[in-house]
């Protein structure tokens, strides 16, 4: 009963972070502490930082690759701490899709594959439906030429749009992206992102960058500086 | 799909998973070529000579007295004199005796001059007879009998006309062509030395080397009158008891009138095959050592990879694949090198056997079945695919751990 009640309070947040603490080591100089963060169902928020400020950290953490933390991490309701190692995989799988800087793609396998492999590691669910898919390539500009190219020889821009194609490929409902556009060109990186926040209008989407002149897009724009300071603010009170 | 994957991700380092792959051939080759060598040599060896109790030459080494009158390789250091022969022959200890003589040859076929009870008393394998697969034995002075890959190398048949040279080699210069022989019986493959042989009746040796001219005639009963006298290089004796083998060894090792030896082929094979077995335990430990090292070769292939599989794992990983899966896919394709590594190696072998069944045959009577059997060769595929996949746990280890300290960061 607390459980189901739990769950439906935080229903509408897609992330929430409570008094999460992450240190690698006794010894290490870096730690991350984020005392009270929420994102709300469909938001498209802008997190921006200084690289080693810890933002990749961060993004594992949410992702259920980091572990050992202190705090509460809820994804999608979900208490990432009550999971299992294999268990938070196929939470990941499942949900959250996910978007590197570049090389999103294993480079032996056509682009499609590449994009179906995400189906591989979810839990069994219905065989994809290719309309969907159809209108995700359509939307991306994907051609069945393309498709059947090798992702190696596709360029950056192409293989970020399959990456998107891939992140979106099963409706997740959080899509993270970590700095998807630093390796395109001013016009591509406008372009890219306007595609994404279309085609991704039903989903939340965290967005990583360090580069301020792209937050105009998102509904929101945090900073993980903003993010930590907060901590300090609330134990000085 | 995942299979897919792992193929895919193979065949994207093709080259260096084609090296590995034959470097693994290559000791698999080496690991069941030595194995089925060592196995076909000595199941030919036991199988060389059975139903002989004794063996009998002039005074030699069993091993020397062994190799030139079953395998045919070396000389006799002396011959027999006839008298002796008779001697012995005529102890009531006896029950049958062969007498052999070496040293003429046909077309690089040692030609062995014997009586009838050679096709009778000598046997091969589990006491099988010789038997004839065309004609019978000789009857007459210039008749020969031929061992089967004699028959099928030179390509005789029945009532061929031959002519013998002297002397043991392929190229000889004294041909006693003055006597040619007829082809009257081939004998069915034994898979002995015995097929590599040409056997004419013991009177005749003697009349082409007296260089006397005899008309054919039909050999007697008692065959070995006065006129003919030959020296033997060797012959086999049977005893009438089992008991008396020891006894009869004994006295012919004493002999008087001139120094015998005389061997029990059954504990001759097995002294010689000692000494060969040391070399078989060395080729042994030195086909085990090409292997572990093609093994250890393919684990640095796949440490060296794993650099520039990082980002293949990261996005593996990022897509909600199991860290366990980084294992698998590692697992899998060390499993797959070897496997088909082993597989190429073994039709390498068969392929190898095939071309050069007809090399050994010809050169050193080695009769090799170029089939190798799966089932006795299917441990080398599965303690090395089996090896394989433990070495791959140190990469795929090292992989997982770096996976999980990465985390997504490329």
């Amino acid at each position: 009963m607390d459980m189901y009640f739990l769950c439906v309070i935080f229903m509408p947040h897609s992330l929430s972070i409570k008094d999460l603490f992450f240190t690698w080591s006794k010894q290490s100089d870096f730690s991350l502490r984020i005392p009270n963060w929420q994102v709300s169902s469909g938001e498209k928020v802008f997190l921006y930082g200084r690289s080693g400020e810890g933002k990749s950290t961060l993004l594992n953490l949410i992702c259920g690759i980091q572990n050992n933390y202190s705090g509460h991490i809820q994804v999608l309701g979900q208490d990432m701490a009550t999971l299992k190692q294999r268990q938070k995989d196929a939470f990941r799988a499942n949900n959250i899709g996910i978007i590197f800087q570049q090389f999103n793609l294993l480079p032996y396998l056509s682009a499609e594959q590449n994009v179906l492999l995400a189906q591989r590691f979810r839990r069994a669910s219905p065989a994809p439906e290719s309309e969907a898919l159809a209108t995700i390539y359509d939307r991306l500009e994907l051609s069945p030429n393309l498709l059947q190219q090798k992702a190696e020889e596709l360029s950056v821009g192409q293989q970020q749009r399959v990456a998107v194609a891939r992140a979106l490929y099963g409706a997740p409902s959080l899509i993270i992206a970590d700095e998807p556009t630093s390796a395109l060109d001013s016009q591509t990186r406008e372009q890219f992102i306007h595609l994404l926040l279309d085609c991704a209008e039903s989903s939340t989407v965290i967005f990583v960058s360090h580069d301020m002149s792209l937050a105009s897009h998102f509904d929101k724009k945090v900073g993980l500086t903003e993010l930590q300071q907060h901590r300090s603010d609330s134990n000085d009170a | 799909m995942m299979l897919n994957v792992v193929l895919a991700s193979l065949w994207s380092r093709r080259i260096m998973a084609t090296l590995t792959c034959t470097s693994i051939a290559i000791s698999m080759l080496v690991l069941i070529g030595v194995e089925h060598i060592r196995a076909e040599v000595k199941s030919n060896f036991e199988r060389t000579v059975s139903g002989v109790d004794l063996i009998v030459g002039s005074r030699t080494s069993g091993l020397n007295l062994l190799l030139f009158s079953v395998f045919k390789i070396g000389n006799p250091s002396n011959n027999i004199q006839w008298e002796s022969y008779q001697n012995i022959v005529d102890s009531n200890q006896v029950a049958w005796s062969v007498p052999l003589t070496m040293g003429d040859s046909h077309q690089g076929f040692s030609v062995i001059g014997t009586t009838g009870g050679y096709f009778e008393y000598f046997k091969f394998g589990d006491q099988q007879k010789i038997t004839f697969a065309q004609g019978g034995a000789f009857t007459r002075l210039y008749e020969v009998v031929l061992g089967a890959a004699v028959a099928k190398q030179l390509g005789y048949g029945i009532n061929q006309s031959l002519v013998m040279s002297h002397g043991t080699g392929k190229v000889s210069f004294t041909h006693h062509d003055d006597h040619p022989f007829k082809v009257v019986g081939i004998l069915a493959s034994t898979g002995t030395p015995a097929d590599q042989s040409l056997y004419i009746p013991i009177q005749s040796i003697d009349v082409l080397h007296k260089k006397k001219h005899i008309h054919d005639e039909l050999l007697s009963e008692v065959p070995l009158g006065l006129t003919f006298q030959p020296e033997l290089s060797a012959f086999l004796l049977g005893s009438k008891s089992k008991i008396g083998v020891l006894r009869l060894q004994r006295d012919i090792n004493q002999f008087k009138l001139e120094p015998l030896s005389a061997i029990l082929p059954v504990i001759a094979l097995r002294e010689l095959w000692k000494i060969v077995g040391a070399v078989e335990i060395s080729l042994r430990a030195i086909s085990w050592l090409i292997l572990t090292t093609a093994l250890i070769c393919m684990t640095t292939m796949l440490l060296a990879s794993m650099k520039e599989r990082e980002r293949e794992l990261a996005v593996l990983r990022a897509l909600g694949a199991k860290a366990h899966i980084i294992i698998l896919l590692i697992g899998a394709e060390a499993f797959m090198l070897t496997l088909i590594g082993s597989f190429v190696g073994y039709v390498l072998v068969t392929v190898g056997l095939l071309l050069g069944e007809p090399l050994l045959e010809q050169h050193f009577a080695l009769y090799i079945s170029p089939y190798v059997n799966f089932r006795a060769v299917c441990h080398f595929f599965l303690i090395s695919a089996g090896a394989a996949v433990l070495l791959s746990f140190i990469p795929a280890f090292l992989a997982y751990k770096k996976s999980l300290l990465m985390g997504l960061k490329q």
